[in-house]
């Protein structure tokens, strides 16, 4: 390699006369402790030591990599061994890279570490559904639980999986991911039972810590008891089946900025008796509602595709931008419709 | 607070070995570290930098003067005409010119940004990094790290097992 013998010649990368500082942050408290513990055994030529770096810094760097790539690192020698487990976006991908067209950018704003995990974290190999399910329950047994970013499932997953998927769920919440995204459609043949997905899971001493979650078939059960999603800012359902109080869990999310509601079946009227002050994006297509009733005074994109159906946004005095298209093949009344 | 409407209020930056440098204040607020201590007024006229060393230093603020926004340059980046989108192609290809050093001054800069708090330059400093060892073999990676493989044979076995998807 090029950068081999460049660097054979370089100096030392820790010259003696720099550590005689008090640290005063974290950073260099960490900087301090490797010195006197792993200065050593640099026999020929400095080498790249990870765990020389600040701890903080170590998850920054490594996630840089696709998981696959990251836990790969794990053989180059023993102290790259435990790096791959502080990787902050697991994002597991059941068909490689097939599908492109389920995620967007937003997703990854909450994401503070600059990362770039559109196209770089995907498992990338097809596996088989088992194979699937083992790989995630060895990585999530492995992985330290810390500092995640991003949990990710795309996986057509069965009732019979729900085991699992609980298990999964689990690791979400309580490693504390801030974008969780599940998506369990199965490609190969139509189902009529999807798996559920026990919203209650994600709560955290009595809010969650999620602010960004997109599901795609999977059944969801939302009361107005359940969990408060007090910091969710984007919340995405496709092709989910909704059992209960839709409206009542939107109560909750009073920090929400987007919403899209597409291909889901269970919201008779989509009436949001609270204000929705945060909501900038609502998209609302391929859903089967009698009535979208709604406040909020931020919203700048609104977009419905579906049948004819009353439509009425209270003080929306931001609307940039509305597009609804009724699908012509349905036909009904006039409607009672007001903007 | 420190009041930005100043300018050109100048800071001075001391290295451990010794060496002063003056910067603007906007240059040097470009590491949240330094500008927390300014907006805590624990900066009089000078800020003692404990861990980066003059050589380090130095590229720290030709980074950060490159990257400070364009009012108050000093007149490095004549960006003040210059189309946003231009200007961040210029930057990269700063930035790749920049990073253009052995992996020891990079090592030195990644733990430099992460003190400063530069979130750009630790950014740039990573993703080099992490770009070296992307898409090489061990080998190779271990040949550019100078890292030996200190493994047992059955050791690695074992790693390989614990995550056989991952080396298929």
């Amino acid at each position: 390699m090029a950068g081999a013998g460049e660097d054979e010649a370089a100096p030392p990368p820790h010259p003696p006369s720099l550590d005689r500082q008090q640290p005063m942050e974290e950073a260099l408290a960490a900087a301090k402790r490797r010195r006197s513990e792993h200065y050593h055994g640099v026999a020929d030529g400095p080498s790249f030591r990870m765990e020389d770096l600040p701890a903080e810094v170590q998850p920054v760097i490594i996630s840089l990599l696709p998981l696959k790539e990251a836990v790969r690192t794990s053989i180059v020698s023993r102290s790259w061994r435990m790096l791959w487990r502080f990787h902050c976006d697991l994002c597991f991908n059941e068909r490689g890279d097939v599908d492109s067209n389920t995620d967007d950018n937003s997703a990854d704003q909450v994401n503070g570490t600059g990362t770039n995990d559109q196209s770089t974290n995907q498992c990338g190999t097809k596996i088989t559904r088992a194979k699937f399910i083992e790989t995630v329950n060895s990585v999530i047994q492995q992985h330290s639980g810390v500092g995640i970013n991003k949990f990710s499932i795309k996986c057509g997953l069965l009732i019979e999986d729900s085991e699992h998927l609980d298990r999964w769920i689990e690791f979400a919440a309580s490693s504390k991911a801030k974008t969780i995204d599940f998506d369990l459609k199965i490609f190969d043949y139509p189902v009529e039972e999807v798996p559920h997905f026990p919203l209650e899971a994600l709560d955290a001493q009595g809010s969650s810590l999620v602010q960004s979650l997109s599901l795609a078939s999977v059944s969801i059960k939302p009361s107005s008891g359940i969990c408060r999603f007090t910091i969710l800012r984007r919340l995405v359902l496709k092709s989910v089946q909704i059992f209960g109080d839709f409206p009542g869990l939107l109560a909750n999310c009073s920090r929400l900025e987007d919403l899209e509601i597409i291909r889901c079946s269970g919201v008779d009227d989509f009436i949001v008796p609270n204000r929705l002050d945060k909501l900038q994006n609502l998209l609302i297509a391929g859903t089967d509602v009698q009535m979208v009733v709604i406040h909020a005074a931020d919203l700048a994109h609104f977009e419905y595709e579906g049948r004819l159906i009353p439509i009425v946004l209270h003080g929306c005095s931001k609307l940039e931008k509305a597009t609804i298209a009724f699908d012509p093949l349905i036909l009904m009344h006039w409607p009672m419709h007001s903007i | 607070m420190a009041t930005r409407e100043a300018g050109k209020k100048m800071i001075m930056l001391k290295s451990p070995d010794g060496m002063e440098f003056e910067v603007e204040e906007a240059v040097a607020m470009e590491s949240q570290t330094i500008r927390k201590m300014i907006e805590d007024d624990c900066a009089d006229t000078a800020i003692l930098i404990p861990n980066i060393n003059s050589k380090i230093l130095s590229r720290v603020i030709e980074y950060c003067n490159k990257h400070v926004p364009t009012t108050g340059a000093t007149g490095a980046a004549a960006s003040d005409t210059v189309a946003p989108a231009a200007l961040a192609e210029d930057l990269k290809i700063w930035d790749a010119e920049f990073i253009k050093v052995n992996r020891a001054t990079r090592f030195d800069l990644i733990q430099a940004a992460s003190y400063l708090n530069i979130k750009g330059l630790l950014d740039l400093t990573s993703q080099t990094t992490i770009d070296t060892i992307s898409d090489n073999s061990l080998e190779e990676i271990r040949s550019f790290l100078s890292t030996k493989n200190d493994y047992l044979p059955e050791e690695e076995q074992t790693i390989r097992r614990e995550n056989q998807w991952a080396f298929q």
